[in-house]
């Protein structure tokens, strides 16, 4: 009984823990197997949209106050969203980089994905279709 | 008005699957300043400043910019700004307007209106939000008043073993207003300008270096008459005149700009510093050395962030004539004026509050203690007075956001 129940509970927080989990994904064509750290921090601040292939990439994201924009970039970044704030509106009013499309919300962003040969986003690990790929995991 | 219309009329052209992103940023900037004689002004395009406690919201300004994405390849740009200037038109307002196409991953081009990569903030100076101090220091960033050029640039970016390095070359031509006493406004044209800049970003650190190089595109109305009144003066009765002369021609005369920074910023702490080097074939500006170097901490929702800023020209006074006559005199006394222009000899130390709002918006307040070896300065506004006040202190309380 006692071993049941202790089953439940770590199959019970893997599930909640892959609630909270929250991916970077392309799409599924993309030859793109994984994705670095760096490179992921180079691509959704804006600094150097590159696959690892050298193609090109096309970021997409979500509003500026939503929940996962904040928890994303202040993830990979270790900065809060304040300074990343601060960030991007050095680099778009100084007309230096053009900023991540932007879509309402997580299912628009994997269906554009899915649509979207070069297209890199971002999503909750529990969104993941079969249409995306995974490059890279933010545990939370 | 026509650069703008080719925009949009190209763009209208080219438009498929486009978004369009609409943003702005806005900045209500209270200052007071205890000097009896200068106006305090952050930039030498300012017609107003502050002096003998008086309170302006000078600083503040507010802007909007348009970009028009219609391929992950192509997009357009427009920001325009109001603000504290002499002359509001279409021309002062338009801050960007230009066509960006992105070819690879490394390489971006743009062409028209785009700002001018001088100094490490120069681009967003009027982006409040964008820096943690309250006003981009006086000694470094005051006596530049181009923010954008017209003409073409490309980057190239490439990540590296040392970082990510990047390229910016740019050419083309650049006006703004400046301002002094007794009504002087002068639009000053960068004629010919071509500036190389360098960054590597490598972790926390962001390494900086820039040179650009331009010309005097055109003169103003005062030295024109100065011109024609030292041509009638005797070499015998003025022994410098030729020299003189020649330092009032400023058409065609060559300006130098070089500049190194450092950025290091580990969430917590920051650090930032400047060195420029400015100089000319012309007398008005010989040479000019400037820098600051910044040092903040991050608490939470909190910034303290002390400033160290220094300027200092070599510019010379003239020889005076060797007959004095109220014409001569007065004649000598307009030259120092022009000549004296960029006498700069000055630092300032500041400290800064800056608290964070919410997640787009920032309260900041400064307080800068200012030591001035030489008044009238370019820097400023002046009362007249044979006893400037050379020690003063300035607070600046601003409401930045971005929206």
């Amino acid at each position: 009984m006692l071993r049941a129940s202790l089953f439940l509970l770590l199959l019970f927080s893997a599930w909640a823990q892959a609630q909270q989990d929250i991916v970077v994904i392309v799409n599924k064509t993309n030859p793109t197997n994984a994705l670095s750290h760096k490179a992921v921090v180079d691509m959704f601040m804006g600094k150097y949209l590159a696959f690892p292939d050298g193609s090109m990439a096309q970021t997409y994201d979500y509003q500026k106050d939503s929940q996962i924009r904040s928890t994303f970039l202040s993830a990979i970044t270790g900065r809060s969203i304040n300074q990343i704030n601060a960030y991007w509106s050095r680099v778009r009013f100084s007309g230096k980089v053009s900023p991540p499309q932007i879509f309402p919300d997580v299912m628009t962003v994997l269906d554009k994905v899915a649509h979207t040969a070069n297209a890199v986003a971002y999503v909750p690990a529990h969104t993941v279709t079969a249409q995306v790929k995974v490059v890279y995991t933010i545990a939370q | 008005m026509r650069l703008l219309a080719a925009l949009l009329f190209f763009t209208h052209l080219t438009a498929e699957c486009s978004t369009f992103n609409f943003d702005g940023f806005a900045n209500l900037s209270l200052t007071t300043s205890s000097s009896d004689t200068a106006k305090i002004r952050h930039l030498i395009s300012q017609p107003h400043g502050v002096r003998d406690n008086e309170m302006g919201l000078y600083n503040s300004s507010i802007g909007m910019q348009l970009e028009w994405q219609y391929s992950a390849r192509w997009q357009t740009v427009i920001q325009a700004a109001l603000k504290d200037q002499e002359k509001h038109n279409l021309d002062t307002l338009t801050q960007l307007a230009f066509i960006r196409f992105m070819p690879t991953a490394n390489w971006t081009l743009r062409a028209g209106r785009t700002g001018l990569d001088l100094f490490m903030m120069t681009e967003y100076r009027d982006i409040g939000y964008s820096f943690t101090h309250e006003h981009l220091p006086t000694e470094f960033y005051a006596i530049i008043p181009h923010q954008n050029i017209d003409g073409i640039d490309a980057r190239y970016k490439t990540p590296t073993s040392l970082g990510l390095l990047g390229l910016h070359a740019f050419v083309g031509r650049s006006t703004a207003p400046i301002v002094s006493d007794d009504n002087f406004y002068w639009n000053a044209e960068l004629a010919n300008i071509q500036g190389l800049t360098i960054d590597l970003e490598r972790h926390n650190w962001l390494y900086r270096i820039n040179y650009t190089q331009s010309k005097s595109g055109n003169e103003n109305a005062q030295q024109k008459q100065l011109k024609d009144a030292i041509a009638h003066v005797p070499v015998q009765i003025w022994p410098s005149q030729p020299h003189l002369q020649d330092s009032l021609n400023i058409v065609g005369k060559q300006f130098n700009y070089g500049a190194i920074g450092v950025r290091y910023d580990n969430a917590t702490w920051l650090i930032q510093s400047e060195l420029s080097y400015i100089n000319s074939n012309s007398e008005v500006l010989n040479h000019l050395r400037s820098g600051y170097f910044s040092i903040g901490k991050r608490f939470n929702q909190h910034t303290l962030m002390a400033t160290a800023s220094i300027a200092k020209s070599n510019n010379q006074v003239p020889e005076p004539p060797l007959v004095s006559n109220p014409e001569l005199d007065y004649l000598y006394q307009s030259i120092i004026r022009h000549t004296n222009f960029y006498l700069i000899d000055q630092n300032t130390l500041s400290l800064t509050w800056r608290m964070e709002l919410n997640n787009t918006s920032a309260l900041k307040v400064q307080i800068d203690h200012t030591n001035v070896q030489q008044l009238p300065s370019a820097f400023y506004l002046h009362k007249p007075s044979t006893n400037p006040d050379n020690r003063f202190n300035t607070l600046g309380i601003s409401l930045n956001w971005v929206f």
